[in-house]
C-alpha cells in the first residue's frame, strides 16, 4: 500500500484536559513503599528537560495504610528523598531509611533492620493530598512464586559467539489464576562507541518493564522459557552479552577492546488485577505506539481520582551474569536487593 | 399495536375464500431466452388494470385474476417485453423467456424494476442493484465491488477510504444481514476490508433492505444484503473473464442437460504475491545469502460455483457454494520468525423448490455456513496459535401464497444452529505444548417462525403486514472468569420475542405516493471489534447471560414520486431508528481475558439512536442515466461505561452524505460513467494528554469519536469501450466479445484522510529506551491519505 498512500503535517484543535495527579507507586514484601508523583499535559505542550522536571510534584502528603490482625489501622507517612537523590522526587518512608546504619540508602543497609509493615497477603491503601486535591488508591501483594531455575544460553539466532538468552524453568500453580509482571535491569552492559571505538557504560539506571499478563494459557504447567528485554515484542532480538574483544578502525590503525560480559538482574513478580490491568495497558499503549486502527485505549489506572497505578509486588529478584553455562535457582536474598530495583 | 396488525391479518385472510370463487390463476417461471437464467424481479400485469405481480428470486411468479380474457405483460428492463393474451377461465401455467433488447440505449438503465414498482410497492427503503450497471461504473484497481456500489446509496455509508464495510442508518457492521444464495456470509471483505468478497461476474442480483425489513428477513437490526448467484447457462456454453492490475477472473457456465440442469464455476485470485516473489526469493548478490523476507506474500482468492437441476415442472433443485480466502504470510529467517494469517468464508446452500399448486411455492433450504480465522506464529522451537470463528447449520422453509391479485402471502421457518469459536490460543515451547483440555465452543440454537401478507386494502392503500417470532437459546454453560478468579457458571438462556413489521403505501395518484413502515428486530449474535476499521480479528459472540440480544425499533415515512413516464424517480425517506443492547468491549479490555474461555466479561453495553433523511433521484432510461443520492443524519451512542457515561457520536456518523453517478451511452462502442461523493468526515478519537510513568510518555484520550477529520470527497470516472459490437454484426460466427474498462479513480488526487498518527519528534534515542529527559520534544500529528489518483484498466472478455 505503501506505493499509493502519502502524508502530511496537520494542524489540530485540541481540548485541554484538567489537571490530574499522576501515580507511580509499589509496595512489596519487606520493602518501604514508594510512590512517585506528578502531573499531566497537554498533548501539544512542549517538553523539555525544565517542562519534564516541572511535571513532578514535590509538596504533597502521602500516606500508606493497612490495616492490623486486630483490626486497627497502621500507617506510615512517605516523605521524598533528600538531596541529592530528588531530582525525580521518589516519596518513601524516610525516616526508616534515615535510621538504617548507613545512609543515604545504599544497597544492603536498610533491610537488616527489617521493615514488617509490609508483607505478603495484605492489602494497602494509598491516599495522596495536593492542591486541595486527594486520589486514594489500593493494593494486595499477591504470594510468591519463584522460578524453578535460570540459565544463560546461546542465542540460536545469531552467529556472534557473544550473544546469549535468559532461558529458566517455571512451573505455574495450578490452583490460581495468578497475573505475573516481569522487570529487568542491567547493571552492567558495556558498549563499544562506533566512532571513537571506546568503551561506553550502557547500562541501565531503573528497572524495565518486560510484560505483563495473566497464566489462563500457562495456568498449572511446568515449562522452559526464557527472558526478552523490552520492546522486543516478545522476543529474543536483543540478546545479552558475553565478555569479548571488540575490533575497530583507530586512524586506520585497527585495535581492539575488552568488552566486559553483561549482568542482568530480574524481577519476576506476581501482582492483583486491577495492578495487572494497569500494567497490561502500559504494555499495550507503549507496543501500540500510536497505531491508528487500534481503538483508542487509556491507561487502565487504579487511582481512584488520578491517573496511574498503585501496585502490591510479590517479588522474587535474581542476578544473571551473562556466563556461559552460569545457572541458578536462587534468589536473591532480601539484604542483597538494591533499593533503585524496588523503586 | 401487535394485537392490531394480527387483527387485520386474519380479517385479510378470511376474504381469501370469497376472493377465489370466481378467479383463476396464471403462473410460471420467467427466464433470459439467451441463457436460461431465471429472471428475478420481472413485473407480470395486466396492460389494461395494471394489477400485477414480480417474479421471487427464484423466478416464479403467481398472478390470480377474476375470470376473463386479459393482456398480460412481461417487462424485464434490459430485455424485450412480451404481451401474452390470456382466456383465464381455469389455472394457467405459462413459462415465459424473455429476449435480449436491441435497443441500445436500454442496456444502462439502472434497475430492473417495474419501472413505477418504487412507487407502487408497499415496500420502502428497499434498492435493486443491477450488476451489468455497476459493472459500467469506475472501479478502483479495475476490482468491480457490489458493496463499494451499494455505499453510493443514500443512507449507507462507508468507514472511510477504501472500505467495502456497509453501515445502514447508523447500524454497525454486524448489523447487516448478508445472504449469498441464502447463506450468511460473516465477512464480506477481503484485503483487510478494501474489497468486498463476490465475485460481480457470478452475481444475478442484488437486493438490499435499509427499513422496514419484511418478516421473512431476521437476526440483523439494520439491513439485508440479498445477494443471489446465477444459476448458469442452460442453453450453451460460456466463458467470462478479466484481466485487472489487483486479479483475474474466469467464469464458466453451460448446460449440463439442455434446458434441464446446468452449472457455473467463477474463480477470481490476486496477483500480489505472484508479483513480489521474484523479489523476496532473490539471492542477494553479493552474500550470496538469500532474502530474509523469502516466504513473505499475501493473496486472496475465491470461487464461487452452482448447479441447478429442473426435476420436474414442479421442482427444481440448487446446489451452490462459495469458499474464499486470504492469506497472509510473513517471515524473517534472520531470526527464524514466521507468521501465517489464513482467514475466510465458506458457504453451501441446497435448496428445493416445489410448486404444491398455482399459488403456493415452496422453497426448502439447508444451508451451511463457515467463518474462521487463524494466527499463526512460529520462532525456532516456539509456536503459538490462536483461532476463532463461527459455523452455521441452517435449514429454512419457506412458502410464497398468492390467492389473488390483492394477497401476497408468505411464511416459514427457519432454524440455526451456531457454533461460536470465540478465541481459542495453543502454544508450544519445545516439547511443552499449551492447551486447552479441549477447545472452547459455544453452542446456540437460533429459531423463527413468520407470516407476512402483502395485501391491497384498497385501489390506493396497500399493506404489508407481517410478524416474526424468533427465538434463541444458549446451549451449555458459560464461564465466566471474574477479577475475584471465580469462575462463574450459567446455566442455558433463552430469549423469544415476537417481532412487528408493519409497511404501508398510499397512493396519491398514478405517479406519486406516501409510503411508511414500522419494524422491530432482535439480533441474537454480535460482532465484538477493538479497532476502528472492521478487520478479521472481529469476533463474533452469542447472546447469553451476560449478553443481551441487540434490539431496534425503526419508524420510516418517504414520499415517492416519478416524472416523465417513471423516467425519473424521486424519493424522500425520513427515518428514525433507536438500537438498545449495543455492544462495545470494554475500556480497558485485556484479549486474553477471554482466551480459551467466554466473552461475557469482556464487554459493555449500551444505547443508540439514529436519525435522517434521505433523497434519492434517479433517471432510468436514455443515454444518460445514473441517481443522485444525499443523507443528512446523525447517529449517536450511549454507554455507562463508555466516554464516562456521555453520549458519544458513533464513528461512522454523518452528518452530510452525498452521491453522484451518471452513465452516459457516447455511442455503440463507448459508455463514459462518472461518480462523484462528498461525506462528513469520519468521527474519531485523539489524544488529549499525555503523561509520564517510569520516563515512558503515555497518551491520555478523551471525548470518544470527539473529533472530526476534514470531509471525505472525491470524483471517479470511467469509460467502457466494447469493440466487438460492430464487428461481430460483420462476422457474426465470431462468438468472442471483449471489453476494456479504463477507470480513474480520485480524479483530482484529493487526500482523503485515512487516519491520523501522532510522533514525538526530537525524541533522542537512548540506547534502548526512549527518555523524554533528554530532548526538546515537540508533539506533531499527520494525515496519512491513501489512493490518491489512480487509474486502471480491465479488459473483459466472454465466448
Amino acid at each position: 500500500m505503501c506505493f499509493i498512500s502519502c502524508q502530511e503535517e496537520i494542524s489540530l484543535d485540541f481540548p485541554v484536559g484538567a489537571q490530574q495527579i499522576v501515580v507511580e507507586g509499589g509496595i512489596e514484601a519487606n520493602m518501604p513503599p514508594y510512590v512517585i508523583l506528578s502531573k499531566n499535559q497537554g498533548y501539544f505542550d512542549e517538553i523539555n528537560s525544565n517542562t519534564y522536571q516541572n511535571l513532578f510534584i514535590k509538596d504533597a502528603e502521602v500516606v500508606v495504610w493497612t490495616t492490623k490482625e486486630d483490626g486497627t489501622a497502621d500507617s506510615i507517612f512517605l516523605q521524598p528523598l533528600p538531596p541529592p537523590f530528588d531530582s525525580i522526587p521518589i516519596y518513601t518512608d524516610i525516616n526508616y531509611l534515615a535510621s538504617l546504619s548507613n545512609p543515604p540508602y545504599a544497597n544492603n543497609q536498610y533491610l537488616n533492620n527489617g521493615f514488617n509493615f509490609s508483607q505478603e497477603n495484605k492489602t494497602y491503601n494509598l491516599i495522596v493530598r495536593w492542591n486541595n486535591k486527594k486520589i486514594t488508591s489500593q493494593t494486595t501483594i499477591p504470594s510468591i512464586t519463584p522460578l524453578d531455575c535460570l540459565w544463560v544460553e546461546k542465542n540460536e539466532f545469531t552467529d556472534l559467539d557473544y550473544e546469549f538468552d535468559i532461558r529458566a524453568i517455571y512451573n505455574d500453580p495450578g490452583e490460581t489464576q495468578n497475573n505475573i509482571l516481569i522487570k529487568y535491569r542491567k547493571p552492567i552492559h558495556w558498549g563499544v562507541d562506533s566512532l571513537t571505538g571506546q568503551l561506553k557504560d550502557e547500562s541501565d539506571a531503573l528497572m524495565e518493564l518486560i510484560d505483563a499478563g495473566t497464566d489462563i494459557l500457562i495456568n498449572g504447567t511446568r515449562f522452559e522459557t526464557y527472558f526478552p528485554q523490552k520492546g522486543d515484542g516478545n522476543f529474543p532480538a536483543f540478546p545479552y552479552n558475553t565478555n569479548r574483544y571488540e575490533t575497530y578502525e583507530n586512524n586506520g590503525i585497527e585495535d581492539s577492546v575488552f568488552v566486559p560480559n553483561d549482568k542482568v538482574i530480574i524481577k519476576f513478580c506476581q501482582i492483583d488485577e486491577p495492578a495487572l490491568r494497569f500494567w497490561r495497558s502500559i504494555v499495550r499503549q507503549f507496543g501500540s505506539n500510536g497505531n491508528p486502527f487500534q481503538e483508542p485505549l487509556n491507561i487502565v489506572s487504579n487511582i481512584n481520582g488520578g491517573y496511574g497505578g498503585w501496585t502490591g509486588y510479590g517479588s522474587v529478584y535474581y542476578t544473571i551474569p551473562i556466563i556461559d553455562g552460569f545457572s541458578t535457582n536462587s534468589p536473591l536474598p532480601t539484604d542483597s536487593i538494591e533499593i533503585t530495583d524496588v523503586f | 399495536m401487535k394485537f392490531r396488525i394480527l387483527i387485520i391479518l386474519f380479517a385479510n385472510i378470511l376474504c381469501f375464500n370469497a376472493f377465489s370463487q370466481n378467479s383463476f390463476t396464471i403462473s410460471g417461471y420467467v427466464q433470459d431466452d439467451e441463457s436460461g437464467e431465471n429472471l428475478i424481479g420481472v413485473s407480470i400485469y395486466d396492460k389494461l388494470s395494471l394489477k400485477g405481480t414480480v417474479t421471487n428470486q427464484y423466478g416464479f411468479y403467481s398472478l390470480t385474476l377474476l375470470k376473463g380474457k386479459y393482456d398480460i405483460t412481461y417487462s424485464f428492463i434490459g430485455l424485450e417485453s412480451q404481451n401474452k393474451s390470456v382466456e383465464l377461465n381455469n389455472d394457467v401455467r405459462l413459462n415465459i423467456s424473455l429476449k435480449s433488447n436491441t435497443i441500445l440505449t436500454d442496456e444502462v438503465i439502472v434497475t430492473g424494476e417495474k419501472s413505477d414498482q418504487n412507487v407502487s410497492s408497499s415496500n420502502m427503503s428497499q434498492v435493486k442493484i443491477e450488476v451489468s450497471n455497476i459493472k459500467q461504473l469506475p472501479v478502483i484497481l479495475g476490482e468491480v465491488d457490489v458493496l463499494k456500489s451499494a455505499q453510493l446509496l443514500p443512507g449507507i455509508t462507508s468507514n472511510g477510504e477504501g472500505s467495502s464495510g456497509l453501515y445502514v442508518r447508523g447500524g454497525g457492521p454486524d448489523q447487516n444481514l448478508i445472504l449469498l444464495d441464502e447463506a450468511v456470509v460473516y465477512n464480506a471483505s477481503h484485503l483487510f476490508g478494501f474489497f468486498s468478497v463476490f465475485n460481480a461476474d457470478a452475481i444475478k442480483d442484488i437486493n438490499i433492505i435499509k427499513g422496514g425489513m419484511p418478516a421473512e428477513y431476521g437476526g440483523r437490526l439494520s439491513s439485508v444484503l440479498d445477494i443471489s448467484m446465477k444459476d448458469g447457462n442452460n442453453k450453451k456454453y460460456q466463458a467470462d473473464g478479466g484481466i485487472g492490475l489487483l486479479s483475474s477472473r474466469l467464469t464458466l457456465q453451460g448446460p449440463i442437460q439442455k434446458e434441464k440442469s446446468s452449472f457455473i464455476l467463477s474463480g477470481r485470485r490476486t496477483y500480489i504475491d505472484v508479483l513480489s516473489q521474484p523479489f523476496l526469493d532473490r539471492v542477494d548478490p553479493e552474500t550470496g545469502e538469500p532474502n530474509a523476507f523469502a516466504g513473505s506474500g499475501y493473496y486472496f482468492y475465491d470461487l464461487t460455483s452452482k448447479i441447478n437441476y429442473r426435476v420436474s415442472d414442479k421442482d427444481r433443485l440448487y446446489l451452490s457454494g462459495y469458499f474464499g480466502r486470504d492469506v497472509f504470510s510473513f517471515a524473517n529467517s534472520d531470526n527464524g520468525f514466521a507468521i501465517e494469517i489464513p482467514w475466510g468464508n465458506a458457504t453451501g446452500s441446497l435448496r428445493w423448490n416445489h410448486l404444491f399448486s398455482d399459488k403456493l411455492f415452496m422453497n426448502t433450504s439447508i444451508i451451511f455456513s463457515d467463518y474462521r480465522f487463524e494466527f499463526n506464529l512460529a520462532q525456532s522451537d516456539f509456536e503459538f496459535k490462536i483461532f476463532s470463528g463461527i459455523n452455521d447449520w441452517n435449514t429454512k422453509v419457506d412458502f410464497l401464497y398468492q390467492p389473488n391479485q390483492r394477497h401476497t402471502i408468505k411464511f416459514g421457518a427457519n432454524y440455526t444452529y451456531h457454533i461460536f469459536t470465540p478465541g481459542n490460543a495453543t502454544g508450544r515451547a519445545g516439547d511443552v505444548e499449551f492447551a486447552p483440555d479441549e477447545i472452547f465452543r459455544q453452542y446456540s440454537n437460533e429459531g423463527a417462525l413468520y407470516f407476512s401478507d402483502d395485501f391491497e386494502l384498497s385501489d390506493d392503500l396497500k399493506v404489508n403486514a407481517g410478524l416474526r417470532y424468533s427465538s434463541f437459546q444458549h446451549r451449555g454453560d458459560i464461564n465466566l472468569f471474574t477479577y475475584l478468579k471465580n469462575d462463574l457458571t450459567l446455566s442455558n438462556d433463552n430469549y423469544r420475542n415476537i417481532e412487528p413489521r408493519l409497511s404501508l403505501r398510499y397512493k396519491l395518484n398514478t405517479t406519486s405516493s406516501i409510503k411508511g413502515s414500522y419494524s422491530e428486530n432482535y439480533q441474537y449474535i454480535h460482532l465484538a471489534s477493538t479497532s476502528s476499521v472492521s478487520l478479521p480479528t472481529d469476533l463474533w459472540v452469542p447472546s447469553s447471560t451476560g449478553i443481551k440480544p441487540k434490539f431496534a425499533k425503526q419508524y420510516a415515512l418517504g414520499y415517492f414520486k416519478n416524472f416523465n413516464d417513471n423516467m425519473f424517480e424521486t424519493s424522500l425517506e425520513g427515518y428514525y431508528k433507536e438500537m438498545t443492547n449495543l455492544i462495545e468491549y470494554r475500556e480497558g479490555y485485556l484479549p486474553e481475558d477471554n482466551t480459551n474461555s467466554s466473552s461475557d466479561n469482556s464487554f459493555t453495553f449500551g444505547d443508540g439512536d439514529s436519525y435522517g433523511v434521505e433523497v434519492l433521484l434517479k433517471k432510468n432510461r436514455g443515454k444518460t442515466t445514473g441517481w443522485i443520492g444525499y443523507t443528512l443524519s446523525k447517529t449517536t451512542r450511549y454507554f455507562d461505561e463508555v466516554n464516562n457515561g456521555l453520549e458519544f457520536p458513533a464513528k461512522y456518523d454523518r452528518r452530510h452524505d452525498l452521491s453522484i453517478t451518471a452513465t452516459h451511452q457516447l455511442s455503440n462502442s463507448w459508455v463514459l460513467s462518472g461518480v462523484f461523493v462528498y461525506a462528513t468526515g469520519n468521527s474519531i478519537t485523539l489524544p488529549t494528554e499525555r503523561y509520564v510513568i517510569g520516563g515512558d510518555v503515555y497518551t491520555q484520550f478523551t471525548a470518544r469519536n470527539g473529533y472530526r477529520t476534514t470531509p471525505y470527497h472525491r470524483m471517479d470516472i470511467g469509460a467502457t469501450y466494447t469493440p466487438s459490437k460492430r464487428k461481430n454484426k460483420k462476422r457474426k460466427n465470431k462468438k468472442f466479445e471483449s471489453t476494456w474498462n479504463f477507470s480513474i479513480y480520485n480524479v483530482y488526487s484529493r487526500k482523503n484522510p485515512y487516519f491520523i498518527y501522532f510522533a514525538l519528534e526530537g525524541l533522542e534515542e537512548d540506547g534502548e529506551n526512549q527518555n523524554i529527559q533528554n530532548g526538546n520534544v515537540e508533539p506533531k500529528a499527520y494525515q496519512v491519505s491513501i489512493f490518491p489518483i489512480l487509474p486502471s484498466v480491465t479488459w473483459n472478455f466472454n465466448f
